[in-house]
């Protein structure tokens, strides 16, 4: 709290004459509203095929190059379909997304009007332990960093500008603050319950107790695994049945365990699309659908189980199939090849302009690569086994928890299948534990005589790199390196 | 001499006659970093269990070429000592996924691999919960398992009695001690406390307890060394192991007068008992005693401790320590801000760099916190 | 009677001397070699200028980065409750003060007497500081003073990170590379350091009747984002925002001097029932009420 009640009438208040830049201020739900809006649009546009294609392509000058007051609203967006340089096939694909996306958000719109109750789940939380209820919002509110660009890079900074003004140390991950930040400005509806999780990491768990904190909400807390050997993803699964136990008391509903079984046959099917995909990224030249697989990476956390999503995975995987059938269209636009951990959400189209100004095409990454072992349908048991399993190997958390071995035996397993020219590190700030990592990750390169390179950025959080200065570090990285000149 | 001279001089090196006198007679030496790795079952295992430190440290130079400037100077400076052959003198290290940056001292250790025998890592769930306390469980007897490889002996139900009778004896020693700081006149200041802390978690227990019997014994006596403090100050936090910052925090007349920090009351809050399976037993008593930030389900547990505890030892305002980067004080010290504000108790957040100057700053913000408590009193 | 304020900080050293109760005169000097000396040498200009000697002094209270090296002085007091005594002594109706110097930078809340109720400070970071405003200021390629002027005459702010100084730098140079008005980018720098200061801000609960003071309190510009950023406009104060830490040292010279006649008093009259002691002879700052509420 800033100022005690009533101080504000007190002082006169200057007005802002001028074009100062002021923090952000948002209406409430202004974020969650303008991205309903603009997947409803994406849902109408994006199914026009040819027509819809040529159109973003014309509007590109308008929106590729830099964030400006006249393009702050629609840019990300923008960018979330491919900045222009998506194929029809693409476009058709990321539609689904689209559908998913309204139907997640819209949720959470009629919980904020009364209709349902909302639960928060911690961000490495399977969606299913709330999504299996029939009339229950599931809501991810780490999800909102992925979103809050909706109204220009700025949404991010209002969020972590309001968790500062409120006292809380800025040495927790800006991911985590950022759905703080939502949740002080009011763009994300209050819980009824919340699962909060212990790992992988000290900011999100640091996170989900404020978050408890802050709100009041009855909590139940989720003790992920630390390792992904059988025993331990075991006792990570019974933790999510108690999980659903605690909502079904607390919320006075049943679980929908055909629902579940239905979700997870679809999240089973949707990963091998996925798996295949990142394999198909692996050929010379690639699929390339690295920004494909982290969109999808995106959906899937809070979309987990809906078919739009296995209807999109199966859209990608007919553009990689056709893209390796005809691998001349790939190969004019190849030069190098490149594994990239963590890319810069105050950047989303980092991808893409490295692809059109140096022709350096993005393998693997971090987040998007999509390897996941197969679910056991058998039983329930043996079906939440799956999911636990799903989310400790979806990107982020397979690095994050756990020992170093997790993000080293990726690294390398990337490196031996992907054929890298270089390796680029975006040193997301708050990362405590991946930033433990430099000299461990610095030695693997080197042993494979990789060019490394280690951003000195935050993935939310452009006051401390923005697109500019990514920009600027990443063209001085691929000079030096030879790979441009 | 004092034994308070004596302590002060085992707190302020890595290594003491003691641990070398150890070594002659055969014990193996077992760096253990948190207060969650339990000594009594090193101990059982026929070693020293010795708490891991920053003390004697130089600076970061060799732990940055680890770490980043986003991690926490204890893991950066341990990691240097390490590096430096400071713990050389150690067949093994238990270490404990404490935090982020402690997870990766693990890996980092294994990385650089200094001489300093095997490394373990006890994986301890982050709740209090019939399933965790199973999981913590099995993680003992993995620790058990390995300890017998390393160092060849076998962790008998009898041994462990054994040594939890013994750690339960520097428990109730210490809370004694502790609990003469109760008096308006506390006979062991908040530095004395802590160098006892140190010294007694980097020797023998066998010794630990005859060194505070005599510590008992001289403040018994009726000794005074701050007289009557004009403030009573509670501190807590996590690492904290720098006699100088205690120090500082005790100038302009305060004394500390109790703690919930690791080296401090999370060593010796609730014993382990002789009653039914020993590792049960001690697995029910590590996870029950007042937890640290780090455990998810227990934040009004460890509120209640701090406002109780303030009542009992009469203190008149609480600091709130924190080391920079640690994400988990962080939250943990915006929660207890409040609900001490709530009690109607002052609190000042510090945050800190282990070993890390800025002495001006800190003086600086805690004298204004004590005119500030003086004002209201 | 003469009570003495001595404030030492990073960049200046100030003296101010309270005789019945009023500024009887002042000094403000760049610090010299050591505390003790720049100390020493405020306080000697300061007694020049009111033709007083060291002797004439009742009471000396040091404050500042520099306190605990002024050995001539009767008492010290934390820079936090001086800057506190002092602004509210200079105008009674100030309850919370903004105070930016070189190298830090406090949010002081005070309770009705004058004294400190709560308090937020900087950590290490210097984002917020007089220091970045000097740093930046000499990227820019213009002088400390002309700063503020020509954020004045900017059309807007360009964006400048309020992260961390060096982030700032950086941001600096890019809008200087791409040839940008020095106005709006002075315009940018100083509402970067006035919502880094706004945020510190927001770790306290603010009191009606803000001011503000310290070095950066000259800064016109700084003044007007600050204001825009807190929404409120400052209260002013009769004399000059940088001996305001100086002043409430001074103040509590005198306020410690009274308390221990007090207690002398109160001896007295318990062994002695026919007190000798002039209770009336207690001189009054203006404003002050002497940590009575």
């Amino acid at each position: 709290m800033l100022v005690q009640d009533g101080f504000r009438q007190i002082g006169d208040v200057p007005a802002s004459d001028d074009g100062l830049r002021e923090p952000m201020e948002l209406k409430p739900f202004e974020i969650i509203e303008n991205v309903v809006a603009g997947a409803k649009l994406g849902t109408k546009v994006l199914d026009k095929g040819p027509a819809a294609w040529a159109l973003l392509r014309a509007v590109q000058p308008l929106l590729f190059h830099r964030e400006h007051r006249l393009n702050r609203a629609a840019r990300f967006g923008y960018q979330k379909v491919g900045s222009g340089r998506w194929t029809p096939g693409e476009l058709a694909a990321y539609r689904q997304d689209c559908i998913a996306t309204v139907s997640f958000f819209q949720r959470v719109l009629d919980a904020r009007d009364g209709r349902e109750p909302l639960v928060w789940l911690g961000w490495p939380v399977p969606v299913e332990v709330a999504s299996g209820f029939d009339d229950v919002a599931p809501f991810v509110p780490e999800a909102f960093m992925a979103i809050a660009n909706m109204v220009g890079t700025d949404g991010h900074v209002a969020c972590l500008e309001a968790v500062e003004r409120e006292g809380i140390a800025d040495d927790i991950c800006a991911m985590d603050r950022v759905s703080l930040g939502a949740y002080l400005l009011k763009q994300i509806p209050e819980p009824a319950a919340i699962i909060s999780v212990a790992h992988p990491c000290d900011a999100g768990r640091t996170a989900s107790q404020l978050m408890e904190y802050l709100t009041g909400a009855p909590a139940y807390t989720i003790n992920t695994a630390y390792t992904k050997e059988d025993d331990d993803v075991m006792a990570y699964s019974k933790n999510l049945f108690e999980a659903i136990a605690f909502l079904e008391d607390t919320l006075h509903r049943k679980y929908n365990w055909d629902k579940f079984r239905r979700g997870v046959r679809v999240l089973d099917e949707q990963n091998r699309y996925l798996d295949e995909i990142t394999i198909m990224n692996q050929a010379v030249p690639s699929a390339g659908l690295a920004f494909n697989l982290q969109t999808a990476w995106g959906s899937k956390i809070t979309g987990s189980g809906n078919p739009a999503l296995l209807e999109s995975a199966r859209l990608t995987h007919k553009v990689g199939r056709f893209r390796l059938r005809h691998p001349g269209i790939r190969r004019r636009v190849e030069k190098f090849r490149i594994i990239v951990a963590d890319m810069p959400i105050v950047f989303s189209e980092m991808y893409m302009w490295i692809e059109r100004t140096f022709g350096g095409v993005v393998v693997g990454d971090y987040i998007g690569d999509a390897i996941f072992p197969p679910i056991d349908m058998s039983s329930l048991e043996t079906m939440m086994m799956g999911v636990a399993r799903d989310r400790l190997y979806m990107g982020m958390i397979k690095q994050a928890h756990g020992a170093a071995r997790e993000t080293v035996d990726d690294l390398e397993r990337q490196i031996a299948h992907f054929s890298p020219d270089c390796v680029i590190q975006n040193g997301h700030q708050g990362c405590k534990h991946n930033r433990a990592l430099g000299r461990i990750v610095r030695d693997v390169c080197r042993r494979h005589d990789l060019p490394l390179l280690v951003m000195e950025a935050d993935i939310f959080d452009k006051r401390v790199m923005s697109e500019t200065d990514v920009k600027r570090e990443l063209t001085a990285f691929f000079r030096e390196q030879g790979f441009a000149s | 001499m004092s034994v308070f001279s004596e302590l002060r001089r085992l707190a302020e090196a890595p290594h003491n006659d003691y641990l070398a006198a150890a070594a002659r007679a055969g014990r193996p030496v077992v760096g253990a970093f948190c207060t969650y790795v339990p000594e009594e079952l090193v101990h059982a295992a026929g070693a020293v269990p010795y708490r891991m430190r920053a003390v004697g440290s130089s600076g970061t130079a060799l732990g940055d070429t680890y770490f980043s400037s986003a991690n926490c100077s204890f893991v950066r400076r341990v990691m240097d000592q390490g590096l430096r052959g400071a713990f050389d003198f150690l067949a093994g290290i238990v270490f404990m996924n404490g935090c982020d940056h402690n997870r990766r001292l693990f890996d980092n250790w294994r990385h650089a691999n200094p001489a300093t025998g095997f490394s373990h890592m006890l994986f301890v769930p982050h709740a209090g919960s019939p399933a965790c306390l199973a999981q913590y469980r099995l993680e003992l007897d993995k620790l058990a398992r390995v300890l017998r490889e390393r160092l060849g002996v076998e962790v008998t139900d009898d041994r462990l009695r054994a040594s939890i009778a013994l750690y339960d004896r520097r428990r109730r020693l210490l809370r004694e001690l502790a609990g003469l700081r109760r008096a308006p006149e506390p006979p062991v200041t908040g530095t004395e406390f802590l160098a006892l802390m140190l010294a007694v978690t980097a020797v023998p227990p066998e010794d630990a307890v005859e060194l505070i019997e005599r510590a008992l014994e001289e403040a018994r006596a009726g000794r005074a060394p701050a007289g009557t403090p004009k403030l009573r100050i509670f501190v807590t936090g996590s690492c904290l192991e720098e006699l100088s910052h205690l120090e500082l925090v005790e100038s302009h007349g305060a004394v500390v007068v109790a703690d919930a920090v690791c080296l401090g009351a999370r060593t010796f809050d609730r014993d382990v008992g002789d009653a039914g399976d020993p590792m049960d037993a001690l697995a029910r008593r590590y996870l029950a005693r007042v937890s640290c930030p780090r455990m998810m389900d227990d934040v009004k547990g460890r509120m209640a401790y701090t406002i109780d505890a303030v009542r009992a030892y009469a203190a008149d305002a609480v600091i709130l320590e924190k080391l920079e980067f640690c994400s988990m004080m962080s939250g943990e010290n915006y929660i207890a801000g409040h609900e001490l504000a709530k009690a109607g108790i002052p609190s000042l957040a510090l945050t800190r760099e282990l070993y890390g100057g800025e002495v001006g700053q800190l003086k600086t913000r805690i004298q204004a916190f004590y005119e500030k408590v003086g004002n209201r009193s | 009677m003469i009570y003495a304020g001595v404030d030492v900080g990073s960049l200046t050293a100030k003296a101010v001397l309270l005789r019945d109760g009023r500024v009887a005169a002042w000094h403000v000097e760049p610090v010299s070699a050591t505390p003790g000396e720049s100390a020493r040498r405020v306080l000697e200009a300061a007694l020049e200028k009111a033709q007083a000697r060291r002797d004439d002094l009742t009471r000396v209270c040091a404050t500042g980065y520099g306190r605990h090296e002024m050995t001539f002085a009767d008492l010290e007091r934390s820079e936090i409750s001086c800057h506190g005594l002092g602004t509210f002594t200079s105008n009674p109706v100030v309850r919370s003060v903004i105070d930016i110097g070189g190298q830090d930078c406090k949010v002081v809340v005070l309770d009705d007497a004058g004294l400190v109720d709560d308090f937020a400070m900087n950590d290490k970071c210097a984002a917020g500081t007089g220091r970045t405003l000097e740093l930046l200021a000499r990227t820019l390629g213009v002088s400390l003073g002309e700063l503020g002027p020509r954020a004045l005459r900017a059309r807007r702010a360009l964006p400048v990170s309020n992260k961390c100084s060096i982030f700032m730098e950086l941001d600096v140079m890019q809008w200087m590379h791409q040839g940008r008005r020095a106005e709006d980018i002075a315009r940018g720098i100083t509402a970067s350091v006035a919502r880094r200061v706004a945020a510190l801000a927001g770790k306290v609960t603010l009191r009606p009747g803000v001011c503000i003071s310290g070095g950066v309190s000259k800064n016109a510009a700084v003044v007007r984002e600050l204001e825009l950023a807190l929404g409120v406009r400052f209260v002013p104060l009769a004399h000059d925002p940088q001996i305001m830490g100086a002043l409430g040292a001074a103040c509590f010279a005198r306020l410690e001097h009274e308390r221990a006649r007090e207690h002398d008093r109160r001896v007295l009259r318990a062994s002695d029932p026919v007190s000798s002691v002039d209770a009336a002879a207690t001189p009054d700052c203006a404003g002050c009420t002497g940590g009575a509420p």
